[in-house]
């Protein structure tokens, strides 16, 4: 278990900039910044109040390194006699699953209801429901990108049909397509946990035979060839993977692309048009959209 | 429906490289956000921005749904990257440590006039000569 040390530094409003800057500099993955604020009603926000002190948030890790790095700072500081510094030691695991509390059951707008591993959900006839621990990876059904990306399986997966899930995540798609009638999924997801994650959640959910998970980047020497390929990452991962896709989406299949924002789906479409791929739907959910491409 | 406001909390990240561990982990986690809804979110926005730090403003409501909006890069982030420096003096009223030109001043406020309470480019970069001073960094 990790123990890591929050650093805070009570700081009056003129010296955040320069406070912040060092900070950053102790703390690469980022820093926090909470100024005070007066909450308002329902729909009305919240107020920042001027002038009071706004606390600065760095993370180190209580190493030889942070011990280091916590004594660069206090000498740092000192130019900042107005500034207090604060340290609280806590416990990685204290953060990683602290949301876990608040994951309620997610209806996807669909047949698919999303309930987590521990919670009790009394099915209605017709919905499909998915139980998961998504753990630390990503595809809860919160997120506008997985919903649509479900409700786009709900319209294409077609009974026996074979599905390669890429950036599987929590294994939620792999598990929906199994439930709405695919026969075989192959599942894929650059990390190693993310691939255990899903492993779980197949087998919790009963589909562990007909899933294969497996860890690691798909190329375009893949083995396998699907008439239907899903991909819910990011454009650039997306737009990285288009001649991976041209090799394992099957003549006449069909690829679907999640994870991008609608101002990027021009570049998502043109990459894929020059592996072949014609755009023939699009789904759209807040600022994102989904692209379902059909293969030459 | 009518939503409250539980938190507002900003997180200065790399642009494109959020992930769950600290400050993003512990930052939201207390809160009950969903911590891989908002990497992915706040990756997908920002990936055309790597390599510089691009702070994202959370909203977080009392149902722990959240909104952002993503600022402008800190001040402080460009007078280094204007100055040539890697950090800002340890006793700035005593070492200097850099100067930037006064025509670098006006383009730093432009671009952050947006997330500053300044009525003009002038006021802007009165704010910004604050920052420098503060950093070691003499205006010329």
């Amino acid at each position: 278990m990790t123990l890591w040390f929050e650093i805070t530094a009570k700081t009056p409003p003129a010296d955040v900039e320069a406070v912040s800057d060092l900070m950053r500099a102790v703390s690469p993955g980022g820093i926090t910044v909470e100024e005070p604020v007066d909450i308002l009603g329902p729909e009305k926000g919240f107020r920042v109040r001027g002038g009071e002190p706004v606390l600065v948030r760095a993370y180190l890790p209580s190493s030889e390194l942070g011990a280091v790095l916590t004594d660069d700072l206090r000498r740092s500081m000192q130019a900042f006699p107005s500034v207090e510094l604060i340290a609280r030691p806590f416990y990685e695991e204290d953060w990683a699953v602290s949301w876990r509390e608040f994951f309620g059951v997610v209806d996807t707008g669909g047949r698919v209801v999303i309930v987590p591993t521990w919670m009790e959900h009394e099915v209605s006839p017709g919905q499909l429901p998915i139980r998961l621990d998504p753990g630390q990876a990503f595809g809860t059904g919160h997120h506008e990108t997985t919903r649509l990306c479900l409700s786009a399986l709900e319209d294409l997966v077609t009974p026996g049909v074979e599905m390669l899930d890429v950036g599987t995540g929590s294994g939620v798609l792999a598990i929906a397509a199994l439930k709405l009638g695919a026969a075989r999924v192959e599942a894929i997801d650059i990390d190693p946990i993310a691939a255990e994650i899903a492993r779980a959640n197949c087998d919790q959910n009963g589909v562990g035979e007909e899933v294969r998970v497996s860890a690691g980047t798909l190329t375009p020497e893949h083995a396998g060839r699907y008439r239907l390929v899903v991909a819910n990452i990011s454009t650039d991962a997306n737009i990285g993977l288009a001649r991976a896709f041209g090799t394992v989406v099957a003549p006449g299949g069909v690829l679907v692309l999640s994870g991008i924002l609608a101002v990027d789906a021009r570049r998502v479409a043109a990459a894929m048009a020059a592996e072949g791929f014609r755009l023939t739907a699009m789904r759209h959910e807040r600022d994102w959209c989904l692209l379902e491409m059909r293969h030459a | 429906m009518a939503k409250k406001v539980r938190a507002v909390v900003t997180l200065q990240l790399p642009a494109g490289k959020a992930n769950p561990a600290p400050p993003v982990g512990p930052a939201l986690g207390q809160h009950g956000v969903n911590i891989m809804e908002f990497c992915k979110d706040y990756n997908a926005r920002t990936q055309n921005m790597v390599g510089q730090i691009i702070p994202a403003q959370l909203t977080i409501f009392e149902d722990r749904s959240f909104t952002f909006v993503l600022k402008t890069p800190p001040a402080a982030d460009m007078l280094r990257k204007a100055a040539g420096i890697d950090k800002g003096s340890a006793s700035p009223r005593l070492t200097k440590v850099g100067k930037v030109k006064a025509s670098d001043l006006k383009k730093i406020a432009e671009t952050k006039m947006p997330d500053l309470n300044a009525n003009s480019v002038e006021e802007a970069m009165k704010i910004i000569e604050g920052t420098a001073r503060s950093m070691g960094i003499e205006v010329v």
